[in-house]
This record gives C-alpha cells, sequence and structure tokens, in this order.
C-alpha cells in the first residue's frame, strides 16, 4: 500500500491581485522505500505541494483535496496533531539547511531538543542518537561537532547536519526540496551518494523534488513532469528517459546540454510558464507547444493512462503521435 | 597564431584579512587568484570553471578591471592596459564588458528597462541623443526584447528576460569581448538554453570573443573552445573542451567531470563513481605542496612537499600534477 496518498491537492494562495492556484488538482502516491522525484521549472507548485503535506503553509493559503499518510487524513488535521507527525512521522529537508537550523544554538542541543520532542528518552541517550545521526550522514568526528554552531560549517555539512536533524526519529516519510540546487557538482554529488545510502538503509518513502533530470536520472524510481501546477506526466524513470510523453517532458530533455552535444543548436522551449493568477483555459502549456491543436485551446486535458504500467499523460495528442515523437527523440540522442 | 584580443600573465589577487572591531589590523591576506595566465583571441570562447571558491570571479572583475591586481599584467590588442587610468581605462571599458548571475541586481528598480539599457552609454558620452536610442533598440532587438518592453520596470521581467536586459546592456556598447559569470547559472533549463543560443548567435553575428564562467560543466563544453579548470586560484587543467573533457589528466577535472549527473538513467546506474571526498580547504591557509593534494584520489607521499607547475604538451594540452591520469 502507498505510504503518501495524494488526491486531487488543490493549493491556493489569497493575494492582492486575487487567488494564485499553486497547486491545481495534484494526485500522486509513494510506497515505502521509493523515491518519487518531482520536477518542473521555477514557480509551478513543486514547495507549495511540499509545504501542503507537511502542514507548512502561511495563513494565507488554502488547501482543498486529500493527502492520506498511511490510513491517516492529513487535510484538515489541528495544528497540535500535525506537529506531532512534522519531525516524527514525516520530516522536509531545504535548499538552504538554515530553514531548519537555528544559528544562535549548537547543533548539539537542537538535535537533542529535536530527539526529546518526539521521544521520551534521557538526555544522555538523546545525546548518543544524535551522534550516532551525524556519524551516519558522513560528518566526521561527531562528538565535536555537536559543540558546533551551524554557520562554522561548510555548506555541505550543514546539509549533512539538516539531513542528520530530519532522520533523528526514523520517519516514514521524508520530503527533500532542492536539496542540491545551492551547491557545487562535487557537494552536490556527495550528498547525492548520501541518498542513495539512506534509501537503501532507512524503508522511508522519499518525495525528491528537483529542477534537474540529471538528478531525477541519478536518484528517483518514478517521476512526476509538473507544468504550471499541474502533473503533465507521470512514469517510472526508465520510462520516462526511454518513451517521454509529453511535448513539455521532450522539451526539457531536448534543451539537455549535456545530452545534446551534437545538436547545431539547442533545442529551446520558446516564451515562459504562464501566471497561475490567471492561468488559460486549456491546456497550460498550449501557448508553447509546437503541436498545439484547437482542442488545447479550450479543454484541460485528463491525466491518462498511457496503458505502460503506471506511467500517464496529460495530453490531446494521440498516443501514436506521441509514442513515434517520444521514440524520435532518445533515438536521437543515442544516436 | 595571430596576436591574442587579452593576454593576462601572472594575474595575481588577494584580500586582506582583517582582525579588530575598531583598529583593524590585517593579519593575514587571501590569495584569491594566484599567478593565472591567459590568452583570448578574436571569436573564440574561453571557459573558466571550478568550485565555488576558486576565484573565478575575482579573476573575471580584475581582467575587466574592476578588481586591482596585486601582481601580473593585462594586456588589451598588444598594449599593456594593467595600470591605466582616465580616458584609456574608461576606452578599455568600452570594448571589454562584463555580464553577472543576477544582472537585475545592478539595476536601479525605478529606472525603465530602455534607460539601465541607455546608461553604460551614457556614462561613457557615446553617442547623440538620437544615437544612442538608435543603438538602445538595435540591442533590445537584437536579445530578443520588444519594444514595447522598453518603458517596463526590472521587477515586471522573468528571470530569463532578466538575463536578456543583462546581455542588452553589455552589446548596446559593441563591444569585442564579453565577459560572463554565472550567465545562465540561475536560470531553468527550458530558459537557459534561449539565453545559450542567444550567446552563441551574438558571437557569430557580432564577432565577439566571451570569457564565460559557469558551474554547469554541460553548458561549458556547449559553449567553449577552451576550458580552464580552477583549483584554490590556480589554473589546474587547460586545454580544448575535447582534451578536458574526454581526456582529463589531471584528477581534479577528472573527479569534476565525473560529479556531474547523467540525465540518463540507464548509464547513471552503471556508472563507475569516485565521489570527491571533502570540502575545499580555506585560501586563506592553503595546503602544502600540491594544493589539490588532501582530497586527491591517486596523490603520493611527494605531493604534499612538491608543487607541481603547469606543463604543457605539444597539443597545448596543460596540467599541472606530477602522476598524471593516463589519456
Ligand atoms: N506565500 C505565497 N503567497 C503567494 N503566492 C505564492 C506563495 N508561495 C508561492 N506562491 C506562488 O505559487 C506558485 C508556486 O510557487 P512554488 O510552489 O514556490 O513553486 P516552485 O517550488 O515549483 O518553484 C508561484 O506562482 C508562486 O509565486
Ligand atoms: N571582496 C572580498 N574580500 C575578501 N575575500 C574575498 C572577496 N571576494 C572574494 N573573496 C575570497 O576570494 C576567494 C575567491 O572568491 P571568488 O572569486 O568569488 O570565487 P568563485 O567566483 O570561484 O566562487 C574566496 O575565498 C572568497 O572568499
Ligand atoms: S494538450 Fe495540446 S498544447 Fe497541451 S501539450 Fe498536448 S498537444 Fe501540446
Ligand atoms: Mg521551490
Ligand atoms: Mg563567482
Amino acid at each position: 500500500m502507498a505510504l503518501l496518498t495524494v488526491e486531487n491537492l488543490r493549493t491556493t494562495f489569497r493575494t492582492d491581485d486575487g487567488p494564485v492556484g499553486a497547486v491545481d488538482g495534484v494526485s500522486l502516491s509513494v510506497d515505502a522505500g521509493q523515491v518519487l522525484g518531482i520536477v518542473g521549472e521555477s514557480g509551478c507548485g513543486k514547495s507549495a505541494m511540499s509545504l501542503s503535506i507537511m502542514g507548512l503553509l502561511p495563513k494565507s493559503a488554502m488547501v482543498e483535496g486529500s493527502i492520506r499518510l498511511g490510513d491517516r487524513e492529513l487535510v484538515g488535521l489541528p495544528g497540535g496533531e500535525l506537529r506531532r507527525l512534522r519531525g516524527a512521522e514525516m520530516a522536509m529537508i531545504f535548499q538552504d539547511p538554515m530553514t531548519s537550523l537555528n544559528p544562535v544554538m549548537t547543533i548539539g542541543w537542537q538535535l537533542v531538543e529535536a530527539v526529546r520532542l518526539h521521544q521520551k528518552v534521557s538526555k544522555a541517550e538523546a545525546r548518543r542518537l544524535a551522534i550516532e545521526g551525524l556519524a551516519a550522514v558522513g560528518i566526521p568526528s561527531p562528538e565535536d561537532r555537536l559543540r558546533s554552531y551551524p554557520l562554522e560549517l561548510s555548506g555541505g555539512m550543514r546539509q549533512r547536519v539538516m539531513i542528520a536533524m530530519a532522520l533523528l526519529n526514523r520517519p516514514r516519510l521524508l520530503i527533500a526540496d532542492e536539496p542540491t540546487t545551492a551547491l557545487d557538482v562535487t557537494t552536490q554529488a556527495q550528498i547525492l551518494e548520501l541518498m542513495r545510502e539512506l534509501r537503501r538503509e532507512v524503508d522511508a518513502a522519499i518525495v525528491l523534488i528537483t529542477h534537474d533530470l540529471g538528478v531525477v536520472a541519478e536518484l528517483c524510481d518514478e517521476v512526476a513532469v509538473m507544468y504550471a501546477g499541474r502533473v503533465v506526466e507521470r512514469a517510472t524513470v526508465d520510462e520516462l528517459f526511454a518513451r517521454p510523453q509529453h511535448p513539455y517532458t521532450w522539451g526539457l530533455l531536448a534543451s539537455l546540454p549535456g545530452r545534446n552535444l551534437a545538436s547545431e543548436r539547442l533545442h529551446q522551449i520558446p516564451g515562459s510558464p504562464p501566471s497561475l493568477l490567471r492561468p488559460p483555459a486549456g491546456c497550460r502549456f498550449a501557448a508553447r507547444c509546437p503541436f498545439v491543436m484547437d482542442v488545447c485551446r479550450d479543454d484541460p486535458p485528463p491525466l491518462t493512462p498511457t496503458g505502460r504500467g503506471t506511467a500517464a499523460v496529460a495530453c490531446h495528442l494521440a498516443q501514436d503521435v506521441r509514442d513515434r515523437e517520444g521514440a524520435r527523440l532518445s533515438g536521437e540522442e543515442r544516436a | 597564431m595571430s596576436e591574442p584580443i587579452l593576454r593576462a600573465t601572472g594575474v595575481t589577487i588577494g584580500f586582506p584579512v582583517t582582525r579588530g572591531i575598531i583598529f583593524q589590523r590585517e593579519v593575514g591576506r587571501v590569495q584569491a587568484v594566484d599567478g593565472v595566465d591567459l590568452e583570448l583571441h578574436a571569436g573564440e570562447t574561453l571557459a573558466i570553471v571550478g568550485e565555488s571558491g576558486c576565484g573565478k570571479t575575482t579573476l573575471a572583475r580584475g581582467l575587466v578591471r574592476l578588481q586591482s591586481i596585486d601582481a601580473g599584467t593585462i594586456e588589451y590588442l598588444g598594449e599593456d592596459i594593467t595600470r591605466r587610468s582616465g580616458r584609456g581605462l574608461t576606452d578599455f571599458r568600452r570594448q571589454v564588458t562584463m555580464i553577472f548571475q543576477d544582472p537585475i541586481a545592478s539595476l536601479d528598480p525605478r529606472m525603465r528597462i530602455g534607460q539601465s539599457v541607455q546608461e553604460p552609454l551614457d556614462i561613457h558620452g557615446i553617442g547623440t541623443p538620437v544615437e544612442r536610442k538608435r543603438r538602445v533598440q538595435e540591442a533590445m532587438e537584437r536579445v530578443g526584447l520588444n519594444p514595447e518592453h522598453y518603458n517596463r520596470f526590472p521587477h515586471e521581467f522573468s528571470g530569463g528576460q532578466r538575463q536578456r536586459i543583462g546581455i542588452a546592456r553589455a552589446v548596446v556598447m559593441e563591444p569585442r569581448v564579453i565577459v560572463c559569470d554565472e550567465p545562465v547559472s540561475a536560470l531553468d533549463v527550458s530558459v537557459q538554453a534561449q539565453i545559450v543560443n542567444l550567446l552563441e548567435d551574438l558571437q557569430r553575428d557580432l564577432g565577439l570573443s566571451y570569457i564565460v564562467i559557469a558551474h554547469d560543466l554541460d553548458v561549458v563544453r556547449r559553449l567553449a573552445d577552451r576550458v580552464k579548470v580552477m583549483y584554490l586560484g590556480r589554473v589546474v587543467e587547460e586545454g580544448t573542451g575535447e582534451q578536458v573533457y574526454t581526456a582529463p589528466r589531471h584528477p581534479y577535472s577528472s573527479a569534476l567531470l565525473a560529479a556531474r549527473p547523467v540525465a540518463d538513467p540507464v548509464r547513471a546506474r552503471s556508472q563507475q563513481r569516485i565521489v570527491l571526498e571533502g570540502d575545499v580547504p580555506s585560501p586563506l591557509n592553503p595546503p602544502s605542496g600540491c594544493r589539490f593534494h588532501p582530497r586527491c584520489p591517486v596523490a603520493q607521499p611527494s605531493c604534499a612537499q612538491e608543487d607541481p607547475r603547469l606543463e604543457h604538451a605539444a597539443d597545448g594540452h596543460g596540467w599541472a600534477c606530477a602522476y598524471p591520469l593516463e589519456p
């Protein structure tokens, strides 16, 4: 059974200019021991979705639909109960580790508090767990590090401390929102390697949010591609790269410089994503899509199974056209 | 080969490290750039890569004379401009311009886009008002900005459009060289491709030479004719894109390239990984011998003592390593 099930999630921010539909009817699920990647460009609603799951949105946001952790419904749960779940059953790591770390407290103090908030253990036992946690994420001399302040460490080390803190109480769900975006490739590779190990050792469901298809290919089992608040394509990672189905996904893959060395000119998706304040009526990708048809501008295409495993796509193009174009795209690159 | 447009020799740039609040005293110096040589030829793109803090931005700022240098020389078209000032410096800055990762940060938020693009012409007193207006329009058109954008304000633009504004401000001067510091790092892939293509188009149409700093090694591979890899203020490897990417000789270049995530799940699973351990040491207190030795997967005892010099093969490919990798 899926550990996390999101159904028809809608997250709307009230703003002075009107409601912003940051997440518009997203459905997805993740099993224990699996990594689900969420890809899409900035502003497509990835963070709004993860904050909805964690119950960390500001008051100006409204959440509708269903989010279930195991068999527990999270939408509408009182704040106190969500707080108890956060850090225990589910945890989140961010692009900027200082989102979770307090600059004026030692790392030891913060880790011990995080343990004691959720587990009835002695201070000494909490300290032991904290040291174990730091060691598990590859921090050298973890005992000494307990006395350090977050800003005394390098960016990569801070990222590790935040991951250790998120994992202290063995959560069943871990959401990682762009955990490597601000890092150098070398440090990114270290953190990805760490996440790969964690995935083998802790049986948590992981949601990995990123804008980088390389990171998806390295770490994820399943992928959901988001565009302007909606999921436009969902597939296993192998299926997505071998037979991409949505014109937006094609555009993303074709514009990667590393996958398209031979092409004379890098493919570019023209224009930019629509405003979520007043989104277009039909397919939200229509204004940038080279395959756009009349129907696309009027009717939003529903997310429909392709018939291959769990894969689904939201596009009015006929299946044979999508298969042909998708195959051509991955064929060209192999050539 | 012809005379380079820009040549830097032994460029060294340090920053004082101070202690004390009221009476600041210098307690040391960070050697951010340490003896870098560089030649840029007409119409070519030279890329500089390396982890953050290795001195790329400092070097770039030094090359365009936005940052004073402690030692070394910079020549433009064969003339030493290292210590030029006044009129001579202004002339140089008209021909060698720079674009940044976040161009908006350097724009006045209350100034309309058209005025911002025109600002460099005003500063340098180039052309009559009518000519300036024409050049602004041309530059905006060239970079794909609509004439209607002329009267808008910076905050009304998305990331990609902002970078176009930054590029328009650079090309309006009709320069020969543009130094681009992380021009696409803050952009999403789909928009990144638009800017990469734009830079290529401008180079072809205007005969520009570029120095590109980027941490995305795939973008660099696409744009660059030649690549320099920097580590802790020094060049550790240099060569054509082909040489450095397909046959890196320095273990650092090789590790950097291997760290790139591969956008292909099948290859990603089968790839052998050498993950570079640890962080870049502080440039305040660089390691003895080869500066890379504490992190180097193939270091030998002698590497802690002997500082390898950058040596070149006959084909121009150079590396600073006593135990280079087999090609
Ligand atoms: N607190 C907020 N108030 C109003 N709008 C917001 C807020 N947070 C996010 N948004 C808007 O919601 C949309 C989705 O944002 P976000 O989830 O942060 O995107 P992503 O994480 O994919 O970059 C964007 O249009 C953004 O401007
Ligand atoms: N204005 C400054 N004052 C003191 N140190 C600086 C200054 N600018 C850069 N540095 C130091 O110089 C080194 C190189 O920095 P930088 O050129 O910005 O690297 P990169 O662009 O490769 O990330 C770093 O150690 C940085 O901390
Ligand atoms: S529904 Fe139409 S506009 Fe949208 S992606 Fe498919 S073909 Fe393009
Ligand atoms: Mg986000
Ligand atoms: Mg820099």
